[in-house]
């Protein structure tokens, strides 16, 4: 488990301009994971070819890290200034951490890694070869996930095990227990709703799950894909798209707090996927064809 | 889930795990293309059930995801970040054709912006769908389909071939029947082009079949109740299980064999202290049957042989493990069985089907049919009897090469017995015959 340190050359990438109705087109592909970072947004393209950074009012770019033979394998995760994800070099997986200012540091190398999140001290958490890692220390827990999500503290991990049950991993002790088998969970993510701990998950029924950690109750908050909590809001932002069985036909974002009445934050232009995030407080929605970012209306 | 197998891997230094999603196309309410005795959805389904068997037998394949593992509705986007959450290194999407019913033939996609990752995949697996049923070979091709676009990881489409093709066979009957191991071969062809790409080793051989417990040639009997565990290393996701208590619960795989021949019959459990230590374990084949007690307690975790058997084509056979005998409160552990060809060579029919039999080819039929008799020489004609038992037809005159010809065109679609006698012998064979 030997990292690496070295210093990348510094990256400068200026916040100009506005970003309604950005109409940058990528030249060859387009976005499959996108991420908030600092004032932009990091994104891997189809086919996890390279990666992407999208400022405002800008064309994506390459991220400017000397990868050598190695590709993204992961969605990139970030925190602060920092960002990780994980990549394939040689046959083997790594966890690349990395700043804005391109300072980098890795993790392994391992047979499989899973995705790196960060919890909110700036740890990066990640699984490797069948192990829960801390900034790559082995934390001494088995865990078979490549998505895992992590509360603030780092007390709870929450994951999808093989037959897609929702799982959680209490760090302290070890106890390790299914939540939830009632769907077939993937992406979960704990987030805070009025000071109490929840999970946004998504199912492949269609539905956007809700579940509490301590009793395993879950609630369907909607149907659609791509959920994004606004913790700022206390909103649930979400995709909802219609397809014919080849295609997409229609894309739009829809937003949701509990107890409220869902309602539609905009419609795609075109018949293009579009995914919510938050950028800095304001809602946006990326496309996932053209890279662009469009500013949507506070709810 | 990474498998110990795969773990071993890495400390041999022998090649990297790699995972894949598989992706059947259609589901729910949404059957895709229509043939007269399958949908494209049923077909989907059981080309990834088969292609995840044959995966699972790789060492170095860890993990096997399927977006759908039934008859239901599953968005493009759940689909596609489903894939991207778990972070497959592959995604393969089994969709297939239709057109107007005198079309057929093969093709496979990639898509037309994807990475150099994609061409490969799709161009290395295309040859393996085109061999899997040597039919017209419409060409490697690039579309814009959502799960092309927006899987994060290399990804390809196939359209195997046209279920609605009627024009000389019936394409969804083949299905239906699992003609011939048809929906078999497909898988394989899937799994082969992966491990080509993957420079894996392990490519299986295609006339192997696990039956998992998550499979749906798998199902338990019985009051039980029945759960699943993982502990271990079991073979798939996980393994059923129950807790002993009465002596009629029984767990059965049933496959459909796709050639008459012998099989080295094996069963995978995993171990534990607390197992029954007198599994009951009858293999039901074409001779009878033979019964064995397996003490759980012990190994597991790998193959365990059982034996070499006869099974004849179809779903005849089967391998049964029951309760009957067993100490109450001890557990029962049910994972895989996997049928092998015996190095005796398939095609061998076995001893009690050496006999005579009736070939009626093709069938379902549309223009023509043609009979061979085997194993029976002296053979003077053929009758045949529709589904209320009238003859309709005596084919006497000297067969060809390959048997007694019938063209059934003042008969009309429907249901036939064909009737081969010679002496004391008389044997019959059912086929159907289509409307043009």
């Amino acid at each position: 488990m030997t990292g690496t340190f070295s210093l990348l050359a510094l990256v400068v990438l200026t916040a100009s301009g506005t970003i309604d109705g950005t109409e940058d087109r990528l030249e060859a592909t387009g976005l499959s994971l996108a991420v908030p970072f600092c004032d932009g947004v990091l994104a891997v393209p189809w086919g996890y070819g390279e990666l992407l950074f999208i400022g405002p009012g800008e064309s994506p770019e390459p991220f400017p890290i000397i990868w050598g033979e190695a590709r993204p394998c992961s969605p990139p995760s970030t925190s602060g200034d920092c960002a990780a994800i994980c990549l394939e070099r040689q046959g083997h997986e790594f966890i690349l951490l990395f700043s804005i200012a391109g300072e980098s540091k890795e993790y392994g190398p391992y047979l499989e890694c899973g995705a790196p999140v960060f919890d909110g001290e700036g740890s990066v958490w990640f699984t490797a070869d069948g192990m829960l890692m801390v900034d790559g220390v082995p934390t001494g827990h088995q865990l078979d996930a490549h998505t895992i999500s992590v509360d603030p503290p780092g007390n709870i991990v929450v994951y999808c095990d093989g037959d897609d049950r929702l799982c959680l991993l209490e760090t302290e002790s070890g106890g390790n227990r299914i939540l939830s088998s009632c769907s077939r969970f993937y992406a979960p993510s704990v987030v805070d709703f009025g000071g109490e701990t929840f999970i946004i998950s998504s199912t492949l029924e269609g539905y956007i799950c809700m579940t509490c950690p301590r009793s395993g109750d879950s609630t369907r908050l909607a149907r659609g894909s791509h959920p994004f909590w606004w913790s700022g809001g206390g909103f649930l932002l979400y995709s909802v798209t219609e397809d014919d069985g080849h295609n997409i036909t229609s894309s739009e974002i829809w937003a949701h707090r509990p107890g409220w009445l869902p309602f539609r934050m905009t419609s795609s232009p075109s018949v293009h996927e579009i995914m919510p995030l938050v950028l800095n407080d304001v809602l946006m929605a990326i496309d996932s064809d053209t890279g662009s970012l469009l500013t949507l209306p506070q709810p | 889930m990474i498998r110990f197998s795969a773990l071993l891997l890495l400390l041999t230094g022998s090649p990297v795990a790699w995972t894949v999603c598989l992706d059947p196309g259609h589901g729910g309410s949404d059957t895709g293309a229509t043939g007269i005795y399958c949908t494209e959805k049923e077909a989907n389904l059981d080309v990834a059930f088969m292609a995840r068997s044959y995966l699972e037998q790789l060492d170095d394949c860890s993990e096997v995801a399927m977006t759908r593992l039934a008859d239901q509705e599953v968005s493009l986007a759940d689909r596609v970040a489903y894939a991207n959450a778990g972070g497959y290194d592959r995604f393969i999407s089994i969709h297939h054709n239709a057109f107007n019913g005198s079309v057929q033939g093969t093709e496979t996609y990639c898509d037309s912006q994807g990475s150099p990752e994609d061409f490969a995949l799709r161009d290395v697996t295309h040859p393996f769908l085109v061999n899997a049923f040597d039919y017209y070979d419409r060409g490697v091709k690039t579309a814009g389909f959502y799960v092309l676009k927006y899987t994060a990881m290399p990804a390809i489409l196939g359209e195997a071939s046209f279920l609605d093709y009627v024009t000389a066979w019936n394409e969804s009957w083949r299905f239906n029947t699992r003609w011939m191991d048809h929906d078999g071969r497909e898988g394989w062809a899937y799994c082969a082009g992966l491990c080509r790409d993957q420079s894996s080793p392990f490519t299986p051989d295609w006339q192997s079949r696990v039956v998992d417990n998550s499979y749906p040639d798998f199902s338990t009997h019985g009051p039980g109740p029945w759960s699943s565990g993982s502990f271990g290393s079991p073979f798939g996701p996980d393994y059923s299980w129950l807790t002993v208590a009465a002596e009629t619960d029984s767990a059965q795989w049933k496959p459909y064999m796709p050639l008459s021949g012998w099989y080295q019959v094996s069963l995978w459990w995993v171990g534990g202290s607390n197992r029954v230590t007198s599994a009951r374990v009858t293999v039901r084949h074409d001779q009878g049957e033979e019964v064995f007690t397996v003490d759980q307690t012990q190994g597991g975790e790998e193959w365990y042989s059982l034996g070499v058997f006869p099974f004849h084509e179809g779903s005849f056979g089967c391998v049964i493990m029951s309760t009957s005998g067993c100490q109450p409160g001890r557990v029962m552990v049910a994972d895989a069985v996997r049928f092998m060809v015996s190095p005796t060579g398939i095609g061998e029919a076995p001893g009690s089907r050496t006999g005579p039999s009736l070939l009626v080819s093709p069938n379902p039929a549309v223009s023509s049919v043609i009979i061979s008799p085997l194993g029976m020489p002296g053979t003077t004609g053929i009758s045949i009897y529709d589904a209320s038992g009238r003859l309709v037809a005596t084919l006497s005159d000297q067969p060809n090469q390959e048997g007694f010809v019938w063209v059934p065109d003042r008969t009309g679609p429907g249901v036939y017995f064909a009737v081969a006698r010679s002496g004391e012998t008389r044997i019959s064979s059912k086929f159907v015959v289509l409307g043009i």
